[in-house]
């Protein structure tokens, strides 16, 4: 057994020490790539040592009992973090230990179960758990440098719990890694704990501390530690895995021996019970039990209504429609703009009529806030569809487009057409949330037309980054060819988006019967623009079709 | 080590995906030293034959031994006398071919100078030498299929499962593996179990053929043997023996008639 874990941990260094090459071709910028990647490591770990003193400052300042709630909330904290373990960075960075690949090989049970728990281990984010866990040793040693004993050894279960919560999520990830769809699940779920705490915060924004006696006696509190005490978040933590151990390396701070042991006794239970799972599912795993949703059932219908204009073009939109309804790039998208709708909206209009503001400058808050957040939700759906056309959208079936006589700017009329739909159903929505919210219900024909025309001005910027950055859409690694395509894109923006913000913001602002002409105006620009650079992108979709069957149908 | 003659042997092996049984009561006896070819139609159930074979997948009823071991109770025993080349390659794409090879190697205890020597004649085998310290991330498919190949050898296995072997591999390499493959076989006494599409190379290649339709095994034997059972001559291509075992001749050509000219206009 001891061979074969000497083998796991060493193709575990190989493939993290494979984060170091670059797939760069150019000499210069293969060293150029190595030196960043070296200073940042430099600055990471000694960050990983600062973070752990800060802990171990921190606690020593606080209390004994504000220690414990403080270190409570820390190990839960990482706890979330290793749930994340499979969406990591670290998981990006290095490629993924995945047991399933060892399975061809002649690796027994015990050493994959031991193994893969080592391994998870050796992550970045066992790097910088462990600093972190000392700090807490020393902080709690501070307030009971008898209990020390103890605490060391109760950080031991707490790392292995973290260790192996980690691993579970991994394995979970493993079974769902041959099915697409659980597997953007997955990560969904994953990432959901965190989206929870986020949009949590803004509860205790809107709650009315006058009212609340607790949350006012939180606000009487003479500094952290009472705070900390105050709040009690422990009685609710005691439920998430890290913190039996927690207790136990904690509660001897406080001179709950007993109570200290018990909780230490109950980790090694936790832990059992952990590695009991991490093996079943191994197990499970060995025997080929991969879930899968199975093959998804659509539906398929003809379009009945024959559309005007040229029928190669409906032809090419009703592929990207269905890509658009059964691909999971759209149901993202909608997710983040939802995600961040309420972060730019909400933390906003708490501030509405609280400020010094003269009245006429509180009535335009609601415009800006829209406007921004029309122009950033433009921006997501635009970075996303447009301007991911060649990749996420359209990947290996690009080369029976390319294979095609198909005019090509019926390729990038269609993509754009159903980018313009989704936009303009968006616009709709957000505009209205907004003057239900505000009561300003101009927002609603203005936030929509402000909407459709920032997506159609806009598109033929994120039209050229598309044809310039082909880019397949993974989780893995972006190429130079999509930084170049993001820039070219961002600078085509810069141009064409103003202007459309101008016509119809500014007069506004400053004279609102301006807009009968203005926003006729804003249309013709934005349509106009849109179909002048038509043409000369499509001829230069024609010129790099090459380049970009290259870029989004290689090996990844 | 089992001195049985017989190499792989099932026995009622059958796999189920709920409703759908992929190995239907499945009875096979490949001999050792042979290169035995396994055919089918898209979705026949030679993948699912060849992963419970290799202990990838458990078999939902019967039993089978390879190398004289039980695939369900010896797993780890059958594993340390094959070599795979999986459907599904199930490579780790950000090393470099030679340490994946050194990975299989060093899993089938190979010591480090032992691994050491036997990296570059494999590579040059496989003509990988020039990419050998390339990411497999940068590989084509072929230059994958050659790693997951080098990395199935490298151990000299007694028993060869490969899924697919050439399929995009340059003529040139599939000479060279194909003379590498039969050495094995004639020298070592080595067993190649393969599944192909390709049925000029099972005509050429192969000892003995299986032809497994639907889940069940529709013929075995030599392709002589093959022929003679599907009432077919002598000279008859593998590929009328094969389209006549699984009975899937193509009945009415009529339908396609727009596209083949044979329409008929009345």
């Amino acid at each position: 057994m001891w061979t074969e874990l000497k083998t796991l941990l060493w193709l575990q260094w190989k493939l993290t020490r494979a984060m170091f090459r670059s797939r760069r071709v150019s000499e210069k910028l293969r060293f150029l790539g190595l030196i960043f990647r070296a200073i940042s490591l430099l600055f990471t770990f000694p960050m990983f040592i600062v973070m752990g003193i800060g802990v171990a400052v921190g606690l020593i300042l606080l209390s004994s009992r504000a220690a414990y709630e403080a270190v409570m909330m820390a190990n839960t904290f990482l706890f979330f973090a290793w749930l994340l373990m499979p969406a990591s960075a670290n998981s990006q960075m290095v490629e993924r230990f995945e047991m399933s690949r060892l399975f061809p090989h002649p690796i027994s049970f015990r050493s994959l179960v031991v193994g893969s728990t080592a391994v998870s281990m050796l992550t970045m984010t066992g790097f910088w758990t462990i600093p972190l866990l000392v700090g807490e040793v020393i902080g709690l040693t501070y307030h009971q440098p008898l209990a020390f004993p103890l605490i060391a050894l109760g950080a031991l279960p707490a790392f292995a719990v973290l260790v192996l919560t980690g691993r579970i999520m991994d394995d979970v990830f493993d079974l769902v890694a041959g099915d697409r769809r659980l597997r953007a699940l997955a990560l969904t779920l994953f990432t959901l704990p965190f989206m929870l705490c986020w949009l949590g915060q803004y509860i205790f924004q809107y709650a009315d501390w006058e009212q609340n006696p607790f949350l006012q006696s939180l606000d009487t509190a003479s500094g952290p530690s009472e705070a900390l005490e105050m709040l009690n978040i422990s009685s609710l933590l005691i439920w998430v895995p890290p913190a039996w151990p927690t207790a136990g390396m904690s509660l001897a701070v406080s001179g709950q021996w007993g109570l200290a042991l018990l909780f230490l006794a109950l980790s090694v239970v936790g832990i059992a019970l952990l590695l009991r799972v991490h093996a079943g599912i191994t197990r499970r795993l060995m025997q080929g039990a991969a879930l899968s949703i199975g093959a998804e059932r659509v539906r398929s219908r003809r379009w009945r209504v024959r559309l005007p204009g040229p029928p190669a073009l409906w032809a090419v939109f009703r592929k990207d429609w269905l890509y658009l309804l059964r691909s999971p790039i759209p149901r993202r998208l909608i997710f983040s703009s939802i995600m961040m709708i309420a972060a730019m909206i909400l933390p906003t209009m708490r501030g509405l009529g609280e400020n010094d503001l003269p009245p006429a400058i509180q009535h335009l808050i609601p415009l800006f806030v829209g406007a921004f957040v029309l122009t950033m939700t433009d921006m997501a759906i635009n970075m996303g569809l447009t301007a991911n056309y060649f990749g996420s959208i359209d990947r290996e079936g690009f080369v029976t487009l390319a294979l095609s006589p198909l005019k090509r700017q019926y390729v990038l009329l269609s993509a754009n057409l159903v980018a313009l739909l989704y936009a303009g159903l968006q616009s709709i929505v957000i505009s209205l949330a907004i003057a239900i919210i505000t009561g300003l219900w101009v927002m609603l024909p203005l936030g929509t037309c402000l909407g459709v025309c920032l997506q159609i001005g806009s598109t033929p910027a994120y039209n050229l980054a598309a044809i310039i950055g082909p880019y397949r859409a993974q989780l893995k690694f972006s190429r130079g060819t999509r930084q170049r395509g993001n820039m070219w894109g961002m600078l085509a923006w810069v141009v064409s988006a103003p202007p459309v913000l101008a016509l119809i913001l500014l007069p506004y602002i400053f004279w609102k019967p301006g807009l009968v002409i203005t926003i006729p105006a804003a249309i013709v620009y934005s349509v106009g623009l849109y179909a002048l650079t038509l043409k000369p992108l499509s001829r230069l979709l024609q010129r790099r079709e090459h380049a970009i069957l290259e870029a989004v149908t290689a090996q990844e | 080590m089992n001195e049985n003659s017989t190499a792989i042997q099932t026995h009622t092996l059958t796999r189920r995906y709920g409703d759908l049984t992929a190995v239907d009561r499945l009875d096979l006896a490949v001999p050792r030293g042979v290169i035995f070819g396994f055919l089918g139609p898209n979705g026949a159930g030679k993948s699912t034959t060849i992963n419970m074979l290799t202990s990838l997948l458990p078999p939902t009823a019967g039993t089978a031994t390879v190398a004289g071991f039980d695939i369900k109770e010896e797993p780890l025993e059958v594993k340390r006398r094959i070599g795979t080349v999986p459907e599904d390659l199930s490579l780790y794409e950000r090393l470099t071919a030679s340490e994946h090879i050194e990975l299989v190697g060093r899993l089938h205890g190979l010591d480090h100078a032992e691994v050491e020597r036997r990296i570059p004649p494999l590579l040059d085998l496989l003509e990988l030498e020039d990419s050998a310290d390339k990411m497999i991330l940068d590989y084509s498919h072929g230059m994958r299929k050659k790693t997951a190949l080098a990395c199935a050898l490298i151990h000299a296995p007694e028993i060869l499962f490969l899924d697919e072997p050439f399929e995009g591999i340059d003529p040139i390499s599939t000479k060279a593996i194909k003379e590498v493959l039969r050495d094995m076989v004639d020298q070592r006494g080595t067993t190649v179990f393969f599944s192909t599409h390709v049925m000029e190379l099972a005509e050429r290649f192969c000892d003995r053929v299986g032809i497994i339709n639907k889940g069940q095994l529709a013929g075995v034997g030599s392709i002589a043997e093959l022929r003679q059972r599907a009432d077919l001559p002598d000279n008859a291509p593998l590929e009328d023996v094969f389209i006549r075992t699984v009975g899937a001749e193509v009945e009415d050509e009529g339908l396609l008639g727009w596209l083949t000219g044979n329409e008929n206009v009345d």
